[in-house]
């Protein structure tokens, strides 16, 4: 990624895309799983917390095992087992898979913390190796950096992206799939037809733990080869948002985790500079354009959301406004370390469209209960 | 396989058959906690045979058919099924020896499409849905059962009538002959009904057996051979359906003799107490939910309002309430403009609602009988004081309306939760009709209520009309709207197609007007 091969525009340069996706990677692994745990009807308020045993865990194996492949395996299996005291709970005994969620992270946390503390507290801060970069022949020589942007990655990162599509040929083409999703939807149908409600509830909540797990994995031993304290951040809960701004749809979800990636990768951009630049804007204007046109079609076949026209129109015309003008701003640090959040926000909230929940998400399946 | 409709002659060998009993149950109990749902219950379907299963609701038909499918595990007795006795502990063991059920609520998950829901079948791995091949399939089998099925559409999109074919098509795709179906009829138009009839026929004289529960009388005869009345969870008798009729199969069924008509009484209409015009309301979507609706309920009048479920009945209500925003039009109540208010405002100015749904919104189950008969008169001066219950005086009240209203229950300080079906009707119909209301709109005021109930709420219904009330019924149910309306208006897509005399419309030509004929031909 040297300067000299980056081509676009401002900061969205192939340098910007490829710490962007980088940095979509640890989300787009929760988020995928909990989207099949959603399918399920099983929230996983606890996402954070699996993340976070996943990341100490990798760390730890790696470290004391000395093997980058038994990191990865003890992350997935710390992953799981935080799952399955959440599956447990709530799909067996049916305790409020809120309640449950928050006392995992609760739970995850102090455990992690603990631990660090008793194994590494009084050493050194440890670097342990990472998980190399994997670059694929041909297309990572792709002119223009875009073939070092894209496919000179570890092998996690490449995961985390086909198994969007692997979830969605497993949802939509198998009956594993169909029995997903109708157990968030009408569990009742799943039970009557013969197949075990809980098995299939399960597997979403393991789906999500494991998933989690490694997500954070590529926090811990593939971007930094260190852990501290509570070194997820927040990212299993964006992972959560994700899922809901994805609709519950592999692509969507997709969408939602790079334009929460790409917000990140343009925050670390704009860290050193002064003023934002106009080429922001632009984009900003372009995609807001883009999503009140698509709005507009949306209505024309009669599903008008005149907010999202009003709102993405107005962002829209803001950010021409902006983009010509190239004020000067001086932003407390905090704010302008928040902005692009925000922008990817007023995105997601634009482009959204009538959002289906699964209907029995968070509730128990009980027979005769419907 | 030998044809065995059961003669009149015959009928005592009937209940004791030599043999061919696709399914026979022996001694069958059943305890939830605190209730004995099934008590030695044993009845036997034969080959080739509709059985009736007739009883009031909490009877134990729909256990007794989920411990048949393997749903609930019976404390006792004994299954055998096609000689043979056999243990079933879950779907997946009931589907594997034939027996398929159609539910009370359709087992149909609304955003899949009738092939995926079909396709929807235990695997260990995941294999392929071959959704494709199930597409064909279904289609194969609803030509041949001419059953109109499209396998590619999304559930959601079909009627109630097109649901239960669905359900119908799943069993058949399943290999199902021994068939339960579970009061299959509720929101079907007549015309649905005859089809359904026509085809269990059919499918009994394939060979297959059929078991048909129902708290409904009428349905039996002309469909049934046999039937076995269930109450208390007992088996109250066996009987073939050629030799009884109407009135000591409702004798069995309740245990005391019911009458089954009730008569409408002839009021003079007075002044119109709700009026609306052109009343129109969109949905998030945009689109039209109700379209230009116009009428008059007078006091004194029963106004029913008929159609099949989803043709905007609930915005109906809601616009009524203030519960959604109007688009266009005017609704009066009693000479005050309601429309775009609040549900409030239409209670100050006296109306009354009996809700469809009373667990979500007739009562609250978990406050007690006391809290829910006061919930919309608390802040009258007479059951508070400066912002304070006076317990005496509420109480005095609440245990009047509970004698008046015939409320069974062990006292007023019980939760809700823990009456019956039909007590918790007659406590939302005791709640508003109390209050003399100038207004009572009652939605499906009889659903899920057996026959005891249900007369009763027809006798409330007809006292407030004799006392000039006026009273806007919506039902699904046809024979509902022909029992008490007056006049009343078929509703279909949001719109009113007519509105009729109570006395003198055609069944059948409504029952094809709410199917969505325009002018009711066929």
């Amino acid at each position: 990624m040297s300067a000299i091969a980056t081509v676009g525009i401002g900061p969205f340069d192939t340098a910007w895309l490829a710490a962007a996706l980088v940095l979509t990677t640890p989300i787009l692994l929760a988020a995928v799983g909990e989207l099949i745990s959603e399918r399920v009807g099983v929230l996983n308020v606890g996402l954070e917390g699996y993340m976070l045993a996943g990341a100490f865990f990798s760390y730890y194996v790696t470290w004391k095992a000395d093997s980058l492949f038994l990191g990865v395996l003890a992350s997935v299996a710390a992953g799981l087992l935080f799952a399955a005291i959440m599956a447990l709970l709530t799909v067996e005994a049916k305790a409020d898979q809120i309640v449950t969620g928050v006392g995992i992270n609760l739970a995850a946390i102090g455990l992690t913390s603990y631990l660090f503390d008793q194994i590494f507290g009084n050493k050194a801060q440890i670097v342990v190796p990472t998980v190399g970069s994997l670059s694929i022949p041909g297309l990572s020589s792709i002119p223009g950096g875009f073939g070092s942007a894209l496919f000179n990655h570890d092998w996690i990162l490449y995961l985390a992206f086909v198994s969007v599509f692997v979830v969605w040929f497993l949802l939509y083409r198998t009956k594993w799939g169909l029995a997903v999703r109708a157990a968030g939807e009408l569990p009742a149908a799943v039970d009557t037809a013969g197949i075990s409600v809980k098995r299939v509830r399960w597997m979403g909540v393991l789906a999500a733990g494991g998933m989690s797990g490694l997500g954070g994995a590529n926090l811990a031993i593939v971007q930094v080869g260190i852990f501290h304290q509570e070194m997820t951040a927040g990212r299993g809960f964006l992972a959560l948002v994700a899922v809901i701004f994805g609709r519950w749809r592999p692509l969507g979800v997709l969408g939602a985790c790079f334009a929460l990636g790409g917000a990140d990768a343009l925050q670390l951009r704009l860290a050193d500079e002064s003023q934002v630049p106009s080429q922001v804007w632009a984009v900003l204007a372009g995609i807001a354009a883009a999503i009140a046109i698509y709005q507009v079609t949306r209505w024309r076949q009669g599903r008008p959301r005149p907010v999202a026209i009003a709102l993405s129109g107005a962002v829209a015309l803001c950010g021409v406004v902006l983009a010509a003008a190239s004020p000067h701003i001086d932003l407390p640090d905090q704010l302008w370390r928040s902005l692009p959040y925000l922008l990817a926000l007023v995105v997601l909230a634009g482009a959204i469209t009538r959002a289906h929940m699964p209907t029995k998400l968070t509730l128990p399946y009980s027979r005769g209960e419907g | 396989m030998e044809p065995s409709r059961v003669q009149p002659e015959t009928a005592g060998a009937a209940l004791h058959p030599e043999g061919g009993a696709a399914l026979r149950l022996t001694g069958i109990t059943k305890r939830f906690p605190g209730v004995l749902a099934n008590d030695a219950v044993s009845l036997d379907v034969r080959k080739g045979e509709i059985l009736g299963l007739l009883g009031e609701n909490g009877a134990g038909k729909s256990t007794l058919m989920n411990i048949v499918y393997g749903l609930y595990k019976p404390d006792g007795g004994e299954i055998e099924v096609n000689g043979s006795t056999v243990d079933i502990s879950s779907p997946q063991q009931a589907l594997e020896l034939g027996i398929g059920m159609v539910h009370q609520h359709f087992m149909l998950v609304p955003d899949m499409t009738v092939a995926e829901n079909i396709a929807l079948a235990p695997s260990l791995l995941p294999g392929l849905s071959r959704v494709k091949d199930v597409e064909r399939d279904v289609g194969e089998i609803s030509r041949r059962f001419r059953l109109d099925v499209d396998p590619g559409a999304v559930v959601e999109d079909l009627t109630v009538g097109a649901r239960q074919r669905v359900e119908i098509v799943k069993l058949l795709y399943r290999g199902a002959d021994l068939l339960i179906l579970d009061e299959p009829t509720a929101a079907l138009t007549p015309t649905e009904w005859h089809e359904l009839s026509r085809f269990l026929r059919s499918m009994a004289d394939d060979g297959r057996s059929i078991i048909f529960i129902t708290h409904k009388l009428d349905e039996l005869f002309g469909l049934v051979d046999r039937c076995t009345v269930l109450r208390d969870g007992r088996v109250v008798d066996t009987v073939n359906i050629a030799d009884t009729d109407k009135p000591s199969l409702a004798k069995m069924m309740v245990g005391r003799t019911v009458t089954l008509r009730v008569e409408r009484p002839i009021v003079e209409p007075g002044k119109p107490v709700l009026e609306v015009k052109g009343l129109s309301v969109a949905d998030e979507d945009g689109r039209r939910m109700l379209d230009d609706i116009a009428f008059q309920v007078r006091a004194g009048e029963v106004f029913g309002v008929a159609g099949v479920a989803g043709n905007g009945q609930d915005e109906l209500v809601q616009a009524l309430l203030g519960l959604v925003t109007t688009d266009s039009g005017e609704i009066w109540l009693h000479g005050e403009r309601i429309d775009d208010c609040s549900p409030q405002v239409f209670t100050a100015a006296g109306g009354a609602i009996v809700p469809e749904d009373r667990h979500h919104e007739g009562i609250a189950l978990e406050l007690s009988v006391l809290d829910n008969l006061l919930m919309k008169e608390y802040q009258s001066p007479r059951y508070s004081k400066r912002g304070v219950i006076d317990f005496n005086a509420s109480r005095k009240h609440a245990d009047e309306l509970i004698r008046h209203y015939q409320v069974r229950t062990a006292g007023v300080s019980l939760p809700a939760r823990q009456l019956s079906g039909g007590n918790q009707q007659k406590l939302v119909l005791a709640r508003e009709l109390s209050r003399d209301p100038r207004l009572v709109i009652a939605f499906q005021p009889t659903r899920g209520l057996d026959v005891g109930a249900i007369e009763f709420v027809y006798g409330q219904l007809n006292e407030r009309k004799k006392e000039g009330t006026a009273i806007l019924l919506i039902s699904y149910e046809l024979d509902e709207i022909f029992t008490m309306a007056d006049r009343f208006a078929v509703m279909v897509g949001g719109r009113f197609l007519e509105v009729l005399e109570g006395g003198q419309a055609d069944p059948e030509r409504v029952g094809l007007l709410m199917g969505g004929a325009e002018d009711g031909a066929p």
